[in-house]
C-alpha cells in the first residue's frame, strides 16, 4: 500500500476555504446535552408497576425539583452574565470555605456559583434504605480450608460455601493457580482427579490446533487477509505495552511473558472469529497469565473470563450502554444529589465509568489488589451486577468531594481518571456489599432496581394500593449508613407533592411493616402487590404531570 | 466590561485540542511529550479517553490548552466522541512507519464531518519520524495530501520531541489567528457561541490558579 489517501465524498474539495472558527449557531450546533440519551425514555413516564412508580416519582422527585431550580438559576445567570458591566464586575464567588483545594485547576465550566448556592439550600434527600449491615472481609482462603472442601476422589463439594469463602476473603496467592481454573469453569466443580487430568489435556490438544491454525497462515495468506492482519497488528501492538511496569512482564528487549499474551490473544482470535481482539482483552488475560504461566492453562481460563464480559467487546457496544444506563438507575436512586450533579454538568451519561465497566476495574487498582477483586466478583452470588456497586461504591467515596467543588464537565472527568491506583479495594468492597444486601432489604424497591440487582425481570403485578405515604429520609451526615430508626420528612410543600389515596388493602400488617427498620426481605410479587402511589409533580417549566390512582398514566 | 474586553483581547486564551488517529500510532505520547515533556514506552494502550493542560506564551498571548486524547479504536468510538464536543482544534496523527494509518485519515475527517467539526482548525501529524529506516508514507505524498485539504503537515516524534512544540505552537497560532478573524467579522460581541469558551471567565481564572494580568 503506498498509494496516498483518496478523497472521501464528504471530504471538502482541495480548493475549499481555509478553516475558519465556528461563531455562531448554524457553523457550529451545540450538541445534544450527553447526558440524555434518545434512545431510554424519562423514566418519568414509564410506568411498569404500581411500587416501582411510587419509588420512582419520590427519587425523582428531587431530581425534577432540582431541575426546576437549575432552570430558574440558569435564567438567573443568563441574566447576571449578559447583564451590564457593573453588575459583571462584582467580586467573583469566593471559593468554598473550609473545602481542601482542587487536586486540578480544570474548572472551565463554572459560572455555576448561583445555582449551586440555590443546590445547596435545598435538602439532600434519599430514599430510606434502612440501616446499613455490618459486613467484615474473611480471611483469604489457605490450603487447609481449600482441602477441606475436596473428598477422596477430589471432587469439591459445598460449592456455595467456598464461594462465599472466596467472595469474602479472596485467595491466597499461592492457590489461586488451582482455584481459579474452577471459579473461570477450566474444571467442573465435581470432576474428580482423574477427569481433572483427562480435560487438561484435551484443553492442551484443542489449544495446540488452534494456535497452529493462525501460525500456519503464510504471508501470502496474510497479504490477502485484512481483517487477520488488522487483528494481528493490533494485537502485537497492545501486548507489548500491557503491564510493562509489572516484573512479570518487564523484561527486555524479548519478554517470553509478553510474547505468551500474543500467542494466546491471536489464538482467542481462532478461537472466536466473530469477536476476534478488542483492546482492553489484554488487560484482561494478562493477571491470568500472571497466575497460570501455562500457555494453554491460560487461554482457556481466558475464554472462561471472556464469557463473562464479552458483550462488554461488541461491536455496537450495546452491554456498556446498558450497563451505564443501569448505574444511572442505581445512582439515581441511591445518590440523587450526585447524580444530579453529574446531570447539570453534562456528566449524566457517565461515560467517565467507561473504563471501569470495559476491563472490570483493571486499570482502577493495583495488580495485586485486580486479582483479589476479580476472585471475589467471580465467586459472589449477591447480584450478577455486583460490579456496579462496586462503581457506586467509589462514587459514593468521592461524591462529596465532586459536589462541593463543584466539579464540572472536565473535572469529573479528569478526577475519576486520576482515582486510578489509588482507591481501597477492602474499603469499597465492604462499601458494595453493603449497599447491596441494604437494597435487597429494602422493601418497595422500584421495579428497575429490581432487576437490576436481582439480574431478573420483575413480574407484572396485580393493582394493589397501599395506604400512607412512601418514606423519605432527609439526610443527616451519610445517606447509606444512617443506623437506627429513619427520620420521615413530610413532603407537601410546593415543589414535591406526594399524594396518596388508600383503596384497598388485602395485608394488614402492610402498613407496620413499613414503619419498621430493618425489614425483611420480601420477594418481588409480595411487595409489588402491596403499594401504590398516586402522584402529582409540579415540574420548572409548569408542565403538571398527574398520575391517577389506576395504573393508567394521565396527562 | 472594559476591563473584562481588555483582558481578553490582550492575552489570555483556553483551546480545547483533540488527538485523533488510528490505534498505537502514538496520541498518547504526543500529548505526554507535549504536556510534561516525557516519552514513556510501557503507557498503556488508552481506553475511553484522558486530557492534560499546558500553558504557553505566544505572541505575547498566554494561551492554555486543553489536550485531549483519545482511544484509536473505532469500536469505543461511540463513549470516546462524546468528549470531542467544543474542540477549537484538532490534531490528526498517523504513523510514518504505517501507511494504513495515512489511509485512514480521510476516515477521521469524515468522522469529524459528521460531528460538524469541519470548521475547527486542523493539523496532521505524521509521528515516528525517528524510525527512519522502516518508513512507509513517503514526505511527499503526506505533504501533498495535507496541502490539498488545507492543513499543515508536521512530522513528529514524540519519543525524541522532534518537531512537537513547533507543530503544537503552529496549530495555537491558526488558533489565534482564527479566533481574531472571527471577532472582527462578528457582528455581535465575542461572548456567545463556541468563542466565549476561548476565553476565560474572570472566575475561571481564579480557579485555574492563572490571575489576569491587565
Amino acid at each position: 500500500m503506498s498509494s496516498s489517501p483518496s478523497f472521501p465524498s464528504s471530504a471538502p474539495p482541495p480548493s475549499s476555504p481555509a478553516p475558519s472558527f465556528p461563531l455562531s449557531a448554524p457553523l457550529s450546533p451545540p450538541p445534544p446535552p450527553p447526558s440524555l440519551p434518545p434512545s431510554r425514555p424519562s423514566p418519568r413516564f414509564k410506568l411498569t408497576s404500581p411500587c416501582s412508580y411510587s419509588q420512582r416519582v419520590i427519587g425523582n422527585a428531587y431530581v425534577e425539583s432540582l431541575g426546576a431550580f437549575s432552570k430558574v438559576t440558569k435564567l438567573v445567570r443568563d441574566v447576571w452574565t449578559h447583564a451590564p458591566a457593573e453588575a459583571q464586575q462584582k467580586p467573583p464567588r469566593p471559593p468554598p470555605p473550609e473545602r481542601p483545594p482542587p487536586p486540578t485547576s480544570e474548572n472551565f465550566d463554572s459560572l455555576q456559583s448561583l445555582e449551586n448556592g440555590f443546590e445547596n439550600l435545598l435538602p439532600d434527600i434519599q430514599p430510606d434504605l434502612g440501616p446499613s449491615p455490618d459486613v467484615v472481609l474473611g480471611k483469604a482462603v489457605g490450603m487447609n480450608e481449600w482441602m477441606g472442601f475436596i473428598n477422596s476422589e477430589g471432587k469439591v463439594q459445598n460449592v456455595e460455601e467456598l464461594k462465599r469463602l472466596i467472595h469474602t476473603g479472596g485467595i491466597e496467592h499461592n492457590l489461586r493457580k488451582d482455584m481459579w481454573k474452577f471459579l473461570l469453569g477450566f474444571y467442573a466443580y465435581d470432576q474428580s482427579y482423574k477427569e481433572r487430568i483427562q480435560t487438561r489435556k484435551q484443553k492442551w490438544n484443542e489449544y495446540v490446533t488452534m494456535k497452529q491454525q493462525w501460525q500456519s497462515i503464510t504471508p501470502q495468506q496474510e497479504k490477502n487477509f485484512s481483517l487477520m492482519r488488522e487483528r494481528k497488528h493490533l494485537v502485537d501492538k497492545d501486548v507489548i505495552r500491557t503491564d510493562r511496569k509489572h516484573p512479570f512482564y518487564k523484561e527486555e528487549p524479548s519478554n517470553t511473558n509478553t510474547n505468551k499474551l500474543y500467542d494466546i490473544l491471536m489464538t482467542y482470535c481462532m478461537y472466536n472469529f466473530d469477536l476476534g481482539y478488542v483492546q482492553g482483552m489484554s488487560d484482561l488475560l494478562s493477571p491470568i497469565l500472571f497466575i497460570m504461566d501455562d500457555e494453554a492453562d491460560s487461554f482457556w481460563c481466558f475464554v472462561g473470563f471472556m464469557e463473562m464480559v464479552a458483550d462488554n467487546f461488541e461491536m455496537k457496544q450495546a452491554a456498556i450502554h446498558r450497563q451505564l444506563d443501569n448505574l444511572k438507575t442505581l445512582l439515581q436512586y441511591v445518590y440523587p444529589r450526585l447524580y444530579h450533579h453529574f446531570e447539570k454538568n453534562e456528566s449524566g451519561n457517565l461515560y467517565f465509568c467507561f473504563r471501569w465497566l470495559l476491563i472490570l476495574f483493571k486499570r482502577e487498582f493495583i495488580f495485586e489488589d485486580v486479582m483479589r477483586l476479580w476472585e471475589s466478583l467471580w465467586a459472589q452470588d449477591l447480584s450478577p451486577n455486583f460490579h456496579l456497586f462496586i462503581c457506586l461504591a467509589i462514587l459514593k467515596m468521592e461524591k462529596d468531594f465532586i459536589i462541593e467543588n463543584q466539579y464540572g464537565f472536565n473535572e469529573i472527568l479528569k478526577h475519576i481518571n486520576e482515582l486510578s491506583m489509588k482507591i481501597n479495594l477492602e474499603q469499597m468492597l465492604i462499601e458494595a456489599e453493603k449497599l447491596c444486601l441494604q437494597l435487597k432489604k429494602v422493601r418497595c424497591l422500584p421495579d428497575d432496581v429490581t432487576e437490576i440487582l436481582t439480574g431478573k425481570p420483575v413480574e407484572k403485578h396485580e393493582k394493589r394500593h397501599f395506604p400512607g405515604k412512601p418514606v423519605l429520609v432527609k439526610n443527616s451526615t451519610d445517606e447509606t449508613d444512617s443506623a437506627g430508626p429513619s427520620q420521615t420528612a413530610d413532603y407537601s410543600d410546593d415543589e414535591i407533592e406526594v399524594l396518596s389515596e388508600y383503596t384497598e388493602s388485602t395485608d394488614n400488617e402492610t402498613e407496620s411493616k413499613q414503619e419498621k427498620t430493618p425489614t425483611p426481605i420480601q420477594t418481588n410479587t409480595e411487595v409489588n402487590s402491596e403499594m401504590f402511589v398516586s402522584a402529582v409533580q409540579t415540574q420548572a417549566d409548569e408542565e403538571l404531570v398527574v398520575l391517577s390512582t389506576n395504573d393508567k398514566a394521565v396527562f | 466590561m472594559d476591563q473584562n474586553q481588555n483582558c481578553h483581547k490582550n492575552n489570555e486564551f483556553l483551546f480545547k485540542v483533540l488527538i485523533i488517529g488510528d490505534v498505537a500510532v502514538g496520541k498518547s505520547s504526543i500529548m505526554k511529550r507535549f504536556a510534561e515533556n516525557v516519552f514513556d514506552r510501557k503507557y498503556g494502550s488508552t481506553i475511553g479517553v484522558d486530557f492534560k493542560t499546558k500553558k504557553l506564551k505566544l505572541g505575547g498571548k498566554a494561551v492554555k490548552l486543553q489536550i485531549w486524547d483519545t482511544a484509536g479504536h473505532e469500536r469505543f468510538r461511540s463513549i470516546t466522541s462524546a468528549f470531542y464536543r467544543g474542540a477549537h482544534g484538532i490534531v490528526l496523527v498517523y504513523d510514518v512507519t504505517r501507511m494504513e494509518t495515512f489511509t485512514n485519515i480521510p476516515k477521521w475527517l469524515q468522522e469529524l464531518d459528521l460531528q460538524d467539526y469541519n470548521c475547527t482548525v486542523k493539523i496532521l501529524f505524521g509521528n515516528k519520524s525517528d524510525l527512519s529506516s522502516e518508513r512507509d508514507v513517503p514526505r511527499e505524498t503526506a505533504f501533498k495530501y495535507a496541502d490539498s485539504n488545507n492543513m499543515f503537515l508536521f512530522e513528529t516524534s514524540a519519543k525524541t520531541g522532534n518537531s512537537v512544540n513547533e507543530a503544537f505552537e503552529h496549530l495555537v497560532s491558526r488558533m489565534l489567528v482564527a479566533f481574531h478573524e472571527a471577532e472582527s467579522t462578528a457582528t455581535k460581541p465575542i461572548l456567545s457561541g463556541d468563542l466565549s469558551t476561548c476565553i476565560l471567565s474572570e472566575q475561571e481564572k481564579i480557579i485555574a490558579g492563572s490571575g489576569c494580568s491587565c
